[in-house]
């Protein structure tokens, strides 16, 4: 029966006996291997996002204003170089 | 108006009702305090304090010599009358004041025994001694409500005994009192079952103590007790249970029935007969004595389990032909504890009754008492009939004995535990061509 109270689970204080907990034991190592497996994996995806959107260097090749005028003058005739041509 | 509705004021009306009443006023405190705490050691999942009647090693600590119960009294007597001190050599007069029990001569000797304390042999020797006056403590023992059958969609987990019982759904055996007593009990059916059942703890070699002709025989038992995963093979009608035969039953035959039906419902789909053979395998109660039946003696316990004493050694029955013929399919031998190689029984085991064994070419395996025991027995087998017989289960520690520690009377330092260990052998199955 689904409601019936478990024998493993003491009736006073609802936690597990130490029967349950020493049934458990050979879990544990087992366990926590696959926690962390499981933690690392996922905190690695997050962290390799987190930087990879973090790097920003996507519009460093374009000119930022205000410009220098000797730069502008070097702008310029490169553009008409090209406007030639 | 916030005021009137504080708890606080709320407790100063409650006192000013009952400020006439000292006794109602005690009486009320009192059950107040004690609620509180109980839910607030409830709400910080604090054990509840233990009661009186629970087993500890200190409540179930006495000297043997003084205990309340008769019957370790004259156990202590016993030992004072059969054992030696293995100091001195003398008779024993000294109670050991950390175990509890008769161990030496007298206390200088006691405290001259360096590998008595190096070894720490007295704790075990205690725990031999609350073990005994938990039985005989009268308290409840509801560790002894064994679960019936359950479903298939619940599988046992055959790991070792904490899972087994939780798998199994088992009362909780939170202490190792429980456990010494259910283990017991439970030791010799479980023992077979876990030997036989497809989830066995025991694995093959090297991994395991299983060798390859081990496999073989424990493969030709599988298939006939999980008849419904061999489906796909034609099968020929199952015409009568599997035979379990006992040698040298002693206290394994006077288990009840409910006890061995534990080994029935780790194979639902299998009946049992189970055969006790041997002079001590008929124990009557009543009369306090062991019976000689020249019939055998059959107990029907349901459908599916029946035991069956033969009062007699092996031998004659084999040489009678009463069980032939033998498959290695559905028969299978035990001896626990036989002692092939002790003084006592050496004889009535190492001639015909092994021979007779041999000639079953069905499976046989054998517990001790310890690894010296069990050792010695296979190594007089293997010296004796060597050429005869296969290995099919290396000594190995029995993941099922009993974890009850018991005492050797003649020596209260010997101490063991039922089924400690196990191991298995065989009659050869091929022939051997001798050299021309």
């Amino acid at each position: 029966m689904v409601l019936n109270p478990s024998k493993y689970q003491d009736t006073r204080t609802w936690k597990m006996t130490p029967a349950m907990i020493r049934a458990r034991k050979p879990f544990f190592k087992g366990n926590m291997l696959g926690l962390t497996l499981l933690l690392g994996v996922t905190g690695s995806v997050y962290y390799y996002t987190y930087h990879f959107l973090h790097k920003d260097n996507d519009f460093a090749d374009v000119p930022i204003p205000p410009i220098d005028p000797q730069e502008l003058e070097a702008l310029k005739k490169e553009y008409e170089a090209k406007k030639k041509a | 108006m916030t005021v009137l509705y504080a708890p606080s004021g709320a407790t100063q009306l409650y006192f000013h009702l009952l400020r006439k009443s000292p006794h109602n006023r005690l009486v009320v405190s009192h059950q107040t305090r004690r609620h509180l705490m109980g839910f607030v050691r409830n709400a910080l999942g604090l054990d509840p304090p233990p009661s009186p009647e629970d087993p500890t090693p200190e409540n179930r600590f006495h000297p043997w010599d003084q205990s309340p119960s008769v019957d370790l009294r004259e156990r202590a007597a016993k030992i004072r009358t059969l054992a030696h001190c293995p100091v001195t050599g003398k008779d024993i007069n000294y109670t050991c004041p950390l175990s509890g029990i008769p161990t030496h001569h007298s206390r200088e000797a006691w405290e001259m025994d360096k590998a008595y304390h190096d070894s720490k042999k007295y704790e075990i020797l205690k725990k031999v001694n609350i073990y005994e006056h938990d039985l005989r403590s009268g308290r409840p023992f509801p560790e002894f409500d064994f679960p019936q059958q359950q479903g298939y969609d619940k599988a046992v987990n055959l790991t070792n005994w904490d899972l087994f019982f939780y798998t199994r759904s088992f009362y909780s055996m939170d202490t190792e009192f429980q456990l010494a007593a259910v283990t017991k009990m439970l030791s010799y059916p479980i023992t077979i079952g876990s030997l036989l059942h497809k989830f066995s703890p025991y694995s093959l070699n090297p991994k395991g103590p299983i060798t390859l002709e081990g496999l073989k025989s424990l493969a030709a038992l599988r298939y006939t007790l999980y008849p419904l995963e061999n489906r796909s093979l034609p099968t020929t009608t199952k015409n009568r249970a599997m035979r379990i035969f006992i040698l040298g039953a002693r206290a394994e035959a006077q288990l009840p029935g409910h006890v061995w039906k534990q080994l029935q419902f780790l194979f639902p789909e299998q009946s049992f007969e189970i055969h006790f053979i041997g002079p001590e395998c008929l124990y009557k109660r009543d009369k306090q004595e062991y019976v000689k039946s020249t019939t055998p003696v059959v107990q029907r316990v349901d459908e599916t389990l029946k035991f069956i004493y033969r009062t007699n050694f092996f031998e004659v029955f084999h040489e009678a032909q009463d069980f032939f013929p033998y498959d290695p399919y559905m028969d299978v031998f035990f001896t626990f504890h036989p002692g092939y190689a002790s003084p006592e029984s050496h004889g009535s085991w190492m001639g015909e009754t092994m021979k007779a064994l041999l000639e079953t070419k069905c499976a046989i395996f054998t517990t001790g008492f310890n690894k010296k025991d069990l050792t010695d027995d296979i190594n007089l087998v293997k010296s004796k009939y060597g050429k005869e017989m296969d290995v099919l289960m290396e000594p190995v520690r029995n993941v099922f004995g009993s974890t009850k520690w018991e005492l050797n009377d003649m020596n209260p330092q010997e101490v063991y535990q039922f089924n400690m260990y196990i191991a298995g052998f065989r009659g050869k199955r091929y022939h051997t061509i001798k050299r021309q």
